[in-house]
């Protein structure tokens, strides 16, 4: 089966962290420099949380410090095994805002914020993918003001983000059905796509107008297609056949080795159904906005934890 | 979605159970259970017809009493007949009630294996927990219950091992059919049938043929099977219409994949509720497509372990869901 040809490997496959600096207050100081500077944070060298959020107008992206890009790697956690591929449903930005008496737009605001964070220190612990779903087929439903303005998030987000990217090391891919989005948003895709195609230190992989369903769907048209134009007979279809197929053929690391849900709820909401089979799931309880270092270094020391055994002992 | 469409009927569809005993009298089949240390609390149940939902459960003992390091097989339903039916839990709401329940049965090794006992000792235990599980979907209404009993991935397990189920599968099926015919229940079976005995495939085509009427519940057990395997199934079958020109490639959408999936053979084929037992956290290769609006559930019992009380859990935690499917 495809998850047992892949076995998950052990080595450390992490950069070198730098080395620990003693004086933790330069991370917490120039963090504080830009735009987490309006979330409060307790007094102590902890983790950072982000609490009431006040969004600067201009939206300083990660890594306008230099020193900032780098969070050095936590000492709860073993060099090894880390997720190669970590998946993520963003959930409860809307609930966030809600909470705060915000419009919904606040509330993906904010999320967009904690999705920088979240790609920062994937990219520090030498994690290799990143895949985070932004907009999924089902959403579609929602109020056009709503998805206009998702419409729009994503767009200037991209836009801020692709010279960091590329100084960075971050390689962009987005997956979905790419039929219903916006024109200008799909231009910016394609420009950050090819952009940042050749960086290789972490693949961000961002699922838009996307579900497991339609994934599954558009993979076998393609497999139907080149058995009908004679390309592959039918006894040739397999698991490989159909996995070549899926839009994660984007990365050399198409299943998530761990998927982490925020805001509580107990479910894949058509996310990556086929990559998902041998994936550690992780569900906390914080909404999206308010997913920071902390929760992440506990999903990753829950993941450290499991027993992985494929079906067999 | 599927289970929006569909109410819960609350009336009582229940017939009512024989009144004659099977070959034993009650005391000897109470012994029988008493072998398994996972089945001491099913005594109290079935002895107590005033117990209401939330059995206390007895922790499991040290000194199972195995004839042979095998534990007896009791088959089919309880002797006491009037414990078949199990009062609907007064913490649940009868509207509420899943209509597709799904299960990844684990823990069946971890449970003999604590008890130093051969992994055999625990699938046998594990037989007797889906059984119970089996008779509560038919008691609260349940209309499908879609079991992971063997992974296609599972074929890699020590060949005696891999023996031993094939022929706990044949065995337990032999030996529920009458009881599913007098409770309704009709069994289907999903998986890659060509890696299987072919002793095991006659009995399961047999006990398909025989319970394809009845209507209370579908036990839908998925043996060499995986989500990988239904979908590339599905999507050959897809691609040979295309190739036959049956379908035109843009006619394919999630309906038509849905149609082929194996789990076709229901008119509910989506899960509700997944629950997986024995405190590990993924699907493991389970019915990938159809579980993209499951509710998941983990419960860290393992599997033989897995009683009234927990299920009742796992259902109040179902009914406390939100589900949006993507709106808002």
């Amino acid at each position: 089966m495809f998850s047992l040809r892949l076995p998950i490997p052990i080595e450390n496959t992490l950069i070198t962290p730098p080395p620990k600096s003693n004086n933790n207050n330069t991370y917490n100081s120039s963090l504080c420099a830009h735009s987490y500077s309006s979330y409060s944070h307790s007094q102590t060298n902890r983790f950072l949380t982000v609490r009431n959020v006040a969004l600067q107008k201009n939206g300083n992206s990660v890594g306008d410090s230099k020193d900032t890009m780098m969070q050095p790697f936590p000492e709860e956690l073993n060099a090894e095994p880390l997720p190669r591929h970590v998946a993520v449903i963003m959930d409860g930005n809307g609930r966030w805002a809600k909470m705060r008496n915000l419009m919904p737009s606040a509330g993906h605001q904010a999320g967009a914020e904690a999705l920088k964070e979240m790609v920062r220190l994937c990219a520090s612990w030498g994690i290799k993918v990143l895949t985070v779903f932004a907009f999924s087929t089902d959403n579609w439903v929602r109020p056009k003001v709503e998805v206009d303005f998702l419409m729009s998030l994503f767009e200037k987000t991209i836009n801020s983000e692709i010279d960091v990217f590329i100084r960075e090391g971050i390689r962009i891919s987005v997956i979905g059905d790419a039929s219903k989005l916006p024109s200008s948003l799909i231009r910016m895709i394609k420009y950050a796509e090819e952009s940042t195609k050749e960086n290789s230190r972490l693949q961000l992989i961002v699922a838009v107008s996307y579900s497991g369903k339609y994934d599954v769907v558009q993979a076998c048209r393609s497999v139907a297609k080149k058995v009908k134009d004679g390309i592959l007979d039918l006894e040739e279809i397999n698991e490989g056949i159909i996995e070549q197929e899926l839009e994660t053929n984007c990365t050399e690391f198409p299943n998530p080795d761990l998927l982490i849900r925020t805001s509580g709820e107990l479910r894949v909401s058509n996310f990556l159904l086929w990559q998902l089979a041998y994936t550690e799931l992780y569900f906390d309880g914080a909404l999206w906005p308010d997913f920071g270092k902390e929760e992440f270094v506990e999903a990753l020391s829950s993941f450290q934890q499991r027993k992985r055994r494929f079906g067999g002992r | 979605m599927f289970s929006l469409k569909f109410p819960i009927p609350i009336e009582n569809t229940l017939t009512p159970p024989p009144k004659t005993n099977n070959n034993n009298n009650n005391n000897n089949n109470n012994n029988n259970y008493n072998k398994f240390s996972g089945c001491s609390y099913y005594c109290s149940v079935y002895a107590n017809d005033k117990l209401r939902g939330g059995i206390i459960r007895s922790p499991p003992t040290s000194n199972v009493a195995l004839h042979n390091n095998e534990a007896s097989v009791v088959g089919g339903w309880p002797e006491t007949t009037e414990a078949k039916e199990e009062p609907f839990p007064e913490e649940l709401r009868a509207e509420l009630m899943p209509k597709h329940v799904a299960v990844i049965m684990d823990g069946n090794r971890r449970w003999a294996k604590t008890r130093g006992l051969f992994p055999w000792a625990g699938h046998q235990a594990g037989v007797e927990a889906l059984k119970e599980v089996v008779r509560l979907c038919c008691s609260w209404g349940i209309k499908v219950l879609t079991v992971f009993a063997f992974s296609s991935e599972n074929w890699i397990r020590p060949k005696v091992e891999v023996d031993f189920l094939m022929s706990l599968f044949e065995k337990t099926i032999n030996s529920e059919i009458d009881d599913f015919n007098r409770e309704g229940i009709r069994i289907s079976v999903i998986g890659d049938a060509t890696k299987l005995p072919s002793s095991l495939l006659r009995m399961i085509k047999y006990a398909e043929e025989s319970t394809k009427e009845n209507s209370r519940l579908q036990l839908i057990v998925a043996v060499s099977y995986s989500g990988k395997y239904d979908v590339v199934q599905a999507c050959k079958s897809v691609a040979k219409k295309v190739k036959d020109g049956i379908l035109d490639l843009e006619e394919i959408n999630e309906g038509i994949i849905e149609q082929e999936l194996e789990t076709n053979c229901t008119e509910f084929p989506n899960p509700d509720l997944l629950i997986r037992t024995s405190g590990e956290l993924r699907v493991s290769n389970f019915l990938l497509w159809q579980l993209a609006y499951a509710e998941l559930y983990f419960n860290g019992a393992l599997w033989p372990d897995f009683g009234k009380d927990e299920f009742v859990e796992a259902l109040i935690s179902f009914q406390q869901r939100k589900r949006r499917f993507g709106g808002r």
